[in-house]
């Protein structure tokens, strides 16, 4: 609304306003522009399609006959369930039938670091994938790569397939603390499995600024589980 | 009740300028609402003034910080207002930052260079002297682009507007981390109204010089409707800026030393940064526009 109107609105007692005696003007001269949306019209009665004249009807064709209706305002909840609604609904505190787990505050507090939750009340736990160049030529399949940090690349170059990283968000407090128990339970995870990936190391990269975590490897569901343990 | 704190360390600290501390609250202990001390300030000091937080959080508890006046040039405070961690204790991001102050600079710019292209030139087919004879080099016209004063084969075409429009959620949490940037850098001091006693400037400056808010200040109040004596002062100070809520923006927060938040103020931007962070879709969950406007 204009400054001129919101002043008006402002120092006029509710009354004036409520009675109507003070006629607001849009700009374009009618007021209001439809009479759709105000009280009077919406608390109108509906009329059914048998009343309503022939030219509002499809093709002036009138059914004659409409099978007896009853109305009711019960089961209202189904039709709000399909509605949009900006507001998000509070999660129950207990653990659900689908594997979602509320956060323990209480646990929480005793590590140096926390995680917290989405505006949807789960982790912030994500992929990302990086499409992988193939590098792979004849002469060069007897590499022997020293440096650590590109076995996991050769790995992926010569399995043909998109790199693939879990980012951890939404940290505050200790990161390195965090990388630190999360590249410990990751390790003590893997070998518990059969897996050729036990012969690479995890690695991750820590993003201050960002305040997130990038660990090489879809890990994502014993990632879940390490903040499951830690009560995040 | 405030731990560690008694009514005679109060009264010497209010003596004290610039102070801001933060302590964790267990308890509210009183109600008291911030509107009823706008004009006198009561005998029983300091007021716990308690404030309802939306969406609390699981980890970090309610910053506090004082409660201020302009009302007296003595730095008196009037209570502590309770913070909510989302938006004053989110982690100080540089590149969200940073993305926000060139989208403000950026978005409105428009390059109004240009430089014709040949058939914007006049007399093209003159030859300047005939193909052969002359010991000089051959040319077709006096206007080539290796010709001095002549035309631009792919120079720049008219006006480029450089215009886009950052994602509303990086724009939000850039306000969040903002405001944690300047409220733990001692920069920010919350206000009970701007009801100043005299228009004079003068008043305003030695008071600001007194309490060392900065050679700049950002006044920051709920309705663009200001009194007029905060305006007159602020209209005639070099550096004073009055702004309305809906005016607040990163890059005036951060280029302003300090930051004056009144409790109004302080009560819709919480309100609205709340309701954004915490919404299903921030696309669509737009306000419903008034029926005067476009």
């Amino acid at each position: 609304m204009s400054l001129v109107l919101r002043n008006i609105i402002r120092r006029c007692p509710w009354t004036i306003i409520n009675k109507g005696s003070l006629r607001f003007w849009s700009s374009n001269g009618q007021f209001p522009s439809h009479p759709m949306g105000t009280e009077e019209y919406e608390n109108q009665p509906r009329k059914s399609i048998t009343e309503l004249p022939d030219e509002l009807t499809e093709h002036g064709i009138k059914p004659k006959f409409i099978s007896g209706y009853e109305t009711t305002k019960d089961g209202w909840e189904w039709v709000d369930n399909i509605l949009f609604k900006s507001k998000i609904p509070e999660p129950p505190n207990h653990p659900t039938s689908s594997g979602w787990i509320p956060p323990n505050p209480i646990l929480a507090r005793q590590w140096p670091y926390f995680v917290d939750r989405d505006r949807f009340h789960s982790y912030a736990l994500y992929v990302r994938i990086l499409p992988v160049m193939l590098e792979y030529w004849l002469h060069e399949q007897h590499r022997y790569y020293l440096n650590i940090f590109r076995r996991r690349v050769e790995y992926d170059i010569y399995a043909q397939r998109t790199r693939r990283f879990s980012l951890l968000e939404l940290i505050s407090g200790d990161i390195w603390a965090l990388d630190h128990d999360l590249k410990n339970y990751l390790t003590k995870r893997v070998e518990l499995t059969n897996d050729k990936s036990k012969e690479l190391p995890i690695l991750s990269q820590v993003d201050e600024i960002k305040q997130h975590i990038l660990i090489d490897g879809e890990y994502e569901e014993w990632v879940a589980d390490f903040l499951k343990e830690k009560g995040f | 009740m405030i731990k560690s704190l008694s009514l005679t360390k109060i009264l010497r600290y209010c003596a004290i300028v610039r102070s801001i501390r933060y302590f964790e609250s267990s308890s509210q202990s009183s109600t008291f609402s911030p509107e009823s001390s706008t004009n006198s300030i009561p005998q029983q000091l300091p007021l716990i003034v308690s404030r309802q937080l939306e969406y609390p959080h699981i980890r970090y508890p309610s910053l506090q910080a004082w409660l201020e006046t302009l009302g007296q040039k003595r730095d008196e405070k009037l209570g502590i207002v309770d913070l909510h961690p989302s938006i004053w204790q989110t982690s100080p991001r540089l590149d969200i930052l940073y993305e926000n102050i060139e989208w403000q600079k950026t978005y409105k710019t428009i390059d109004w260079a240009y430089t014709p292209p040949h058939h914007e030139y006049p007399n093209m087919r003159a030859k300047p002297w005939p193909q052969k004879g002359t010991g000089r080099a051959r040319h077709k016209s006096r206007y080539g682009p290796q010709w001095k004063g002549g035309y631009k084969v792919n120079g720049p075409k008219g006006p480029t507007s450089f215009f886009y429009v950052l994602p509303k959620e990086k724009r939000i949490e850039g306000l969040c981390a903002a405001l944690t940037v300047k409220l733990h850098q001692n920069d920010v001091h919350f206000v009970d109204s701007f009801d100043l006693p005299t228009h004079q400037p003068t008043y305003l400056q030695e008071l600001s010089e007194d309490r060392f808010w900065g050679p700049s200040i950002l006044f920051v109040d709920d309705t663009d409707i200001m009194p007029h004596n905060i305006m007159f002062a602020c209209a005639k100070t070099e550096g004073f800026t009055l702004m309305p809520v809906y005016g607040l923006n990163v890059y005036s927060i951060l280029k302003h030393t300090t930051l004056v938040l009144t409790i109004r103020a302080l009560n819709k931007i919480e309100k609205k940064l709340l309701h954004a962070l915490h919404s299903y879709d921030t696309q669509k969950d737009q306000p419903p526009p008034p029926p005067d406007e476009p």
